[in-house]
């Protein structure tokens, strides 16, 4: 039996934090000539340093295949930044950060480009005082995944020493179906322990997703009302007015369902249904969400019928201008049956959701753009005001995670004047006006957690496994099965086909316009 | 009143302190107030104005507030109120509304100690926290009521000059206001990133399981930082339960509650701050030290299988990054106050 004393019986950390001090480490993004790293990456990493959080002395490395010095990328990130990044280029800043980035040139299945990158790492450690501590950022295709942690065990870049720490970040998708994840995860598992590897989803790194949990658990007023008897229903939007633009051939082999509901949906509904966790530790938070994503009700190929619609856009009007369908979208197949549009009806069958429907709907080519959570609380009996002026609006509470992060609370209020009339007036949070700046970008959050070992905001391997369930009787009933349900359309620039909305019509219910 | 008082922005007459501030929004097109808090900041010189006015600019860009600068000169022969009024703003990006906090100044000659509490408590943003930082020596008579109103006291008591004597008047002052009063030191929060790499390093089993038998403690200490490394002996003693018994020579004695004898010592150094902390047994030692300038702490740990270096971020502590750890609540008030109850006892 192990009697060592646990970290929990050390009295020096009292009235420390608790979450892990983000430590000097070596950042390398394979993939370095991605979108990503120019859009999102660096001016996250750019960002931190500004902010004063960036562990000391901590480099960057860009591995790619192109050629290019350090200075040509350094150069081309510093364009990006002024574009990309929430706090513009400040010039000292960039000069002291740029002057710790550095470019790595090689093909990704290359052996000796991995020696010459321990190598670097080896150096890059003994100059800053970095110990060892790397962080791989796998800023590439699935496909291309294996290849390179096989590499890098290869050349023994995934082993820690004493003391220090070797963590790699995986960007979706991870996987197109259960089977396939679990392989993935089968093979990272090799090179990668469960505890080192961080599955981001960007929507928890968002400052409003981070704050549904304080919205619920931090405040007394909320969690009393949040369940199946004070709420009639929640609905979950993710809407977005552009088209697949040059993602077509991803778009069209993923579909929304994959691309959208799979990770960031099925995140914002854990979030927002699950049991309070019994501490913050990342797996109590994980544990809790997991129970929620297994206690969803898997549909059989007849329920998916009638709980879930799909839907491609077909040409139409966004933004002022004329717009094609998705059929004729650039790398698009013309025969494609890809969904670019998917509502459905979900229970969550616990003794908190009885009966609750949960609608959730993401789409492409939506007139507006924007992800919320709203809370629709059951109406008030009707007697007194309820009885006087039928069809009030119930109270709904909105948590948008973007763009215009904050929270809104629709209440009743008298109109004044010396009749009795009632209207719904919103009761507004936001976020960049009440704390005075702006809030980080989710990646910033997200690579700083990584950095200090806190994995809370990322997916772990069951949960996705479990999610993944989930969505698989859903393709499984569209692609596999006699009696599909039908592929919908809608206009471009419109907010779904009339199945969606005769989805909540059938309840008495509507969508919410955003 | 003779000084520059060009940094502090309109000059106003107290009366019309609110009309003109509602008159600084009237534009309201590209400018949205914010505000959470009321920072309150209290110094007796006017001399620290243009400082502490340029020091505002830069908290307000991550802690939305209004903050109000009170100098407080009861020995002015002529009794007086003047006042000033501006909003600090600031883009959030570019093309975005400025975000703008405001910014009272207020400068009362010959007032009494109730007369300044009201016309501090009378210009606080409704139904917001105060956060008082105390510049300089605490007051004697804690019969103020200001101090009902305060949340959170803000001082430094590496500006201590009679430390036992700030102490009793801040034990005082906590009498009277009453446990919701949180005291937020900087000079502990000065130490945060080295108590930090110190527990952190504390949770490796061959030191924790040595916590018994500690025997040695070495802290190292720049020439205006004694009272900073005699507050790390406090939070060790009021953590690990060791008890003061007394001194030998420079060395501090402790008993620590297995009955080891545990000896202290404090040595000035040519460094900034606190340099370097040493602590161990027989068995196992560590040592977190800090070059000067260096942006790391090095915390070597030495065992029975041998020497682990770690590196950790030293932190910015600058006045602001200080003020800013401030804001972020937690437990480490109570923690303070134990430290605080045991630095009495060694100074």
């Amino acid at each position: 039996m192990n009697n060592s004393p646990s970290p929990s019986q050390n009295p020096l950390k009292e009235g420390l934090s608790n979450r892990p001090l983000p430590r000097p480490c070596n950042v390398v993004i394979f993939g370095a000539s991605g979108d990503l790293t120019f859009r999102k990456l660096i001016p996250a990493l750019y960002n931190i340093e500004a902010d004063g959080d960036m562990p000391a002395n901590t480099h960057i490395t860009g591995f790619a295949r192109r050629p290019k010095t350090d200075e040509v990328f350094r150069q081309e990130l510093g364009e990006a930044l002024a574009k990309f990044s929430r706090s513009g280029r400040v010039e000292d800043v960039w000069k002291d950060f740029s002057g710790r980035v550095h470019y790595h040139q090689s093909e990704f299945g290359n052996g000796e480009g991995y020696r010459e990158l321990a190598e670097k790492l080896d150096r890059l450690d003994a100059e800053s005082g970095t110990a060892g501590n790397r962080l791989f950022y796998l800023s590439v295709g699935p496909n291309e995944f294996e290849g390179i942690v096989t590499k890098l065990a290869e050349y023994g870049l995934n082993k820690a020493r004493e003391g220090s720490w070797v963590r790699v970040i995986v960007e979706k998708p991870f996987g197109r179906d259960r089977q396939s994840a679990h392989d993935l995860n089968e093979k990272l598992s090799h090179v990668f322990e469960e505890k080192d590897t961080y599955r981001i989803d960007h929507y928890l790194g968002k400052e409003t997703a981070q704050n549904i949990m304080v919205l619920r658990f931090a405040n007394s007023i909320f969690e009393p009302l949040w369940n199946h008897r004070y709420i009639d229903h929640i609905q979950i939007t993710a809407a977005e007015p552009m088209g697949v633009e040059a993602r077509g051939p991803y778009y069209d082999s993923a579909g929304a369902l994959r691309d959208m509901v799979q990770n960031h949906l099925t995140q914002l509904l854990c979030l927002v249904t699950m049991e309070p966790p019994t501490d913050l530790s990342a797996d109590s938070v994980r544990d809790e969400k997991l129970k929620v994503v297994r206690a969803l009700r898997k549909y059989s190929p007849e329920q998916v019928a009638e709980n879930v619609v799909r839907a491609q856009y077909a040409a139409g009007a966004a933004g002022g201008k004329e717009v094609p369908g998705y059929r004729t979208e650039d790398r698009v197949n013309p025969q494609s049956e890809t969904e670019t549009f998917v509502a459905y009806r979900a229970f969550i069958d616990n003794w908190r959701w009885d009966g609750v429907p949960i609608y959730v709907r993401v789409g492409k080519r939506m007139p507006g753009h924007g992800t919320e959570i709203a809370i629709q609380f059951k109406n008030t009996p009707g007697v007194l005001f309820n009885a006087e002026q039928a069809g009030m609006d119930p109270n709904i509470l909105v948590i948008r995670i973007q763009p215009d992060e904050g929270i809104s609370l629709r209440i009743q209020s008298k109109r004044p004047g010396a009749q009795l009339a009632i209207e719904p007036v919103k009761m507004d949070f936001h976020y960049k006006t009440s704390f005075g700046k702006p809030s980080p970008e989710a990646y910033e959050r997200l690579l700083l957690d990584a950095m200090a070992g806190d994995a809370t905001l990322f997916a772990r391997r069951d949960e996705v496994d479990a999610a993944w369930t989930f969505i698989d009787c859903i393709e499984n009933a569209w692609h596999n099965h006699a009696t599909s349900p039908p592929m919908h359309e809608y206009p471009a620039g419109s907010w779904g086909p009339t199945a969606a909305d005769e989805l909540l019509a059938r309840d008495g219910r509507a969508w919410r316009r955003l | 009143m003779a000084f520059e008082s060009a940094s502090l922005g309109l000059p106003v007459p107290v009366a019309q302190i609110p009309t003109q501030l509602k008159a600084l929004w009237a534009d309201g097109d590209h400018r949205t107030r914010a505000s959470l808090l009321n920072l309150a900041v209290y110094c007796q010189t006017t001399a620290s104005f243009d400082e502490n006015t340029a020091l505002i600019s830069r908290f307000v860009r991550n802690h939305a507030c209004r903050a109000i600068l009170l100098g407080d000169i009861p020995a002015a022969e002529t009794p007086g109120v003047s006042a000033w009024i501006q909003a600090h703003c600031h883009l959030t990006k570019a093309g975005a509304q400025e975000i703008c906090s405001e910014q009272i100044t207020l400068l009362a000659e010959g007032l009494s100690q109730v007369a300044v509490a009201n016309l501090l408590l009378a210009h606080l943003d409704y139904d917001l926290p105060l956060n008082l930082w105390w510049q300089g020596s605490l007051p004697q008579n804690p019969d103020s009521p200001i101090w009902h109103r305060v949340n959170r006291l803000i001082l430094d008591s590496r500006d201590w000059t009679n430390p036992a004597d700030e102490i009793r008047k801040l034990n005082q002052l906590r009498n009277h206001a009453g446990a919701r009063l949180h005291l937020a030191d900087l000079n502990w929060t000065r130490s945060l990133s080295l108590r930090q790499a110190i527990a952190v390093s504390f949770d490796a089993p061959s030191l924790l399981g040595e916590i018994d038998r500690l025997n040695h403690l070495e802290i190292h200490h720049g020439a205006d930082a004694r009272l900073t490394a005699l507050l790390l002996v406090a939070w060790f003693a009021a953590q690990f339960q060791w008890k003061a018994s007394g001194s030998e020579g420079e060395c501090l004695l402790f008993q620590t509650p297995s009955g080891t004898t545990l000896k202290c010592v404090l040595k000035t150094s040519q460094m900034e701050d606190v340099s370097s902390v040493s602590i161990g047994s027989p068995e196992a030692s560590l040592t977190v030290e800090r070059e000067n300038g260096s942006p790391l702490l090095n915390a070597v740990r030495k065992d029975a299988t041998g020497t682990t270096t770690t590196h950790f971020t030293a932190g910015n502590r600058d006045m602001q990054g200080l003020l800013s750890e401030e804001m972020i609540p937690g437990a480490k008030h109570r923690v303070y106050l134990k430290a605080l109850a045991g630095l009495q006892t060694l100074l």
